[in-house]
């Protein structure tokens, strides 16, 4: 074949190979990896023993999950310290704190909740590129399993980034290393074990804390009416780069003695939720900020009612956002 | 403890318990509390083996994965099966303080970091832009921190905001595992009852105080 035949067929070959290889290379992206684990996350059957580590505390905590197109129903039991169990189902959250001799129950919004309904999921790539760094690292090896890493840098303050490790074969979570913008750890979770069943029986997702005695603090107890905090609408002025209100109702959430209104912002990864109450006398919630772990609260008076804005972001987002909002009578 | 029970325990952690004794063993950690410590020994252990341990709080950990070396070496027997089966004691001794020091030196790296910080410190990750001053929780005072400084009242409410934040943030993005993590891990133990300064006050009161 003359060279002349080569260069003819040369742009022919790459038409032909072009799709393939974007193909190959789509399915490969740090994006799509993401993807992958949502739905692991959700649809798989696992098992195993994971370890939660946050500046010098450590524990150790079991997980059962069984997965279905519902959002699947899980347990997770403490295997160091007090005890506790956290069992999801399709309709409820159940949190069981035997030391304090309590189940607190919150209505789980799963995917067919009429709230989230019209919500899209997933990452949506180029909508995160503006406040994130999506990164391929490689490969690695969690509890005995290869695994794919995958690094989302945030390019500012307001938030976060991320380190997964995800099995290389399912997309599974094995590690996950939560990181400032300046890279530095601020907790990690760890898979030490973790197993596929095939399937999992009732009887291993059943709660078994739960004694007799225990106080329930469940979700919808109220009775005050919900139109209560559906007459004032709340606004924010400056909100932080890239957050935007992604929801907007009025619930009864266990403990509080009116409806609730809570709002979320959201940058398409991190959220960020404000719930607003009115203030009953004598009672005691939180003003300025706070924090378990990575999670920031802050909490603000203002006009008669009280604003918590808690998310899994660094302090100074929560507090420009409680600074942020402001209320509108309708 | 039993030798039968230790072995259990080893097998859990090196995931090779047989299937039928996996649940049976989890309930027992649950009303005994020496199998739990055990369980953690173990993972320490395993952990240091695998060179996994986190690069923080360098001392802490070592002092942990040595006592546990030392609580393994004065109270239990070699365990014959599962994870200590790997390790003979020369072995294992190298193993850990190879790993010790790999994150010893890490830790000097992030404590680097890390030296000047506290509560009172500014944060690096604060933009500049943001209109106003704050005064974060460095890292370095996290540690045994649940709500820090609140009274119980606005700690179970945090709780509860924070389950129905979950809910809800798992549905928009995130898989709404992970952060059940902080509602799992849950210490009353490590609560600080009294309020500080700033928190635990009356919601009315501080709303007073704006309107004046």
């Amino acid at each position: 074949m003359t060279e002349r035949r080569y260069r003819l067929l040369l742009p022919l070959l790459l038409a032909l190979l072009l799709p393939a290889v974007q193909a190959g290379t789509a399915s490969d992206t740090p994006e799509a990896w993401l993807a992958r684990m949502n739905g692991a996350l959700r649809d798989l059957n696992y098992q195993g023993t994971f370890v939660y580590l946050r500046s010098d505390r450590m524990e150790t905590l079991q997980i059962t999950h069984r997965g279905d197109k519902q959002g699947g129903i899980e347990r997770i039991v403490s295997l160091t310290g007090p005890k506790r169990e956290i069992v999801r189902d399709h309709k409820n959250v159940k949190c069981i704190l035997p030391a304090n001799r309590s189940v607190l129950v919150e209505r789980r919004y799963g995917a067919t909740s009429r709230l989230v309904a019209a919500i899209p999921t997933g990452v949506d790539a180029d909508k995160l590129s503006a406040n994130y760094q999506f990164k391929d690292l490689g490969t690695d090896r969690v509890a005995g399993i290869q695994c794919k890493v995958i690094g989302i840098e945030p390019r500012d303050g307001y938030r976060y980034g991320y380190k997964l490790w995800l099995d290389a074969k399912t997309a599974m979570l094995m590690r996950s290393d939560l990181v400032d913008q300046k890279n530095q750890l601020v907790e990690r979770v760890v898979f030490t074990s973790l197993k596929y069943p095939q399937t999992i029986s009732d009887k291993a997702l059943a709660p078994t804390e739960i004694g007799s005695g225990y106080t329930w603090n469940i979700q919808g107890d109220s009775e005050k009416p919900l139109e209560e905090e559906r007459d004032v609408s709340w606004h924010a002025d400056k909100l932080p780069p890239g957050f935007k209100l992604s929801l907007s109702d009025v619930q009864r959430v266990a403990g509080a003695a009116h409806p609730v209104r809570h709002l979320v912002y959201s940058d398409g990864l991190a959220s960020v939720s404000v719930f607003a109450e009115l203030v009953s006398p004598g009672r005691k919630l939180l003003l300025g900020p706070s924090h378990v772990g990575a999670v920031n609260a802050y909490g603000r008076a203002l006009d008669g009612r009280h604003l918590t804005v808690v998310g899994e972001v660094p302090e100074v987002t929560v507090e420009m956002i409680a600074r942020a909002m402001q209320l509108q009578p309708r | 403890m039993t030798d039968k029970l230790r072995e259990q325990i080893s097998a859990l952690a090196d995931d090779s318990l047989l299937e039928g004794e996996h649940e049976l063993l989890v309930r027992r950690f649950g009303v005994d509390r020496s199998l739990r410590l055990c369980w953690e020994r173990y993972h320490l252990i395993g952990e240091a083996m695998r060179k996994g341990l986190p690069p923080m709080d360098t001392r802490g950990f070592a002092d942990r994965i040595m006592a546990a070396l030392d609580s393994e070496a004065v109270h239990q027997e070699p365990v014959r099966t599962g994870l200590l089966a790997y390790m003979s004691k020369a072995f294992a001794g190298m193993a850990v303080a190879a790993s010790v020091a790999a994150v010893a030196v890490i830790g000097l790296r992030h404590d680097a970091g890390h030296s000047n910080q506290s509560a009172s410190a500014p944060s690096e990750i604060v933009p500049s832009n943001t209109g106003f001053s704050v005064t974060p929780a460095a890292y370095g005072t996290v540690s045994n921190a649940t709500w820090n400084g609140n009274t119980p009242d606005v700690q179970a409410q945090l709780g509860n905001y924070l389950i129905n934040h979950n809910e809800m943030a798992a549905s928009l993005s995130q898989p709404g595992v992970l952060p059940y993590f902080y509602i799992a891990t849950y210490d009353p133990r490590t609560q600080t009852n009294q309020p500080n300064t700033r928190n635990g006050q009356t919601a009315a009161s501080q709303d007073h105080r704006n309107r004046r």
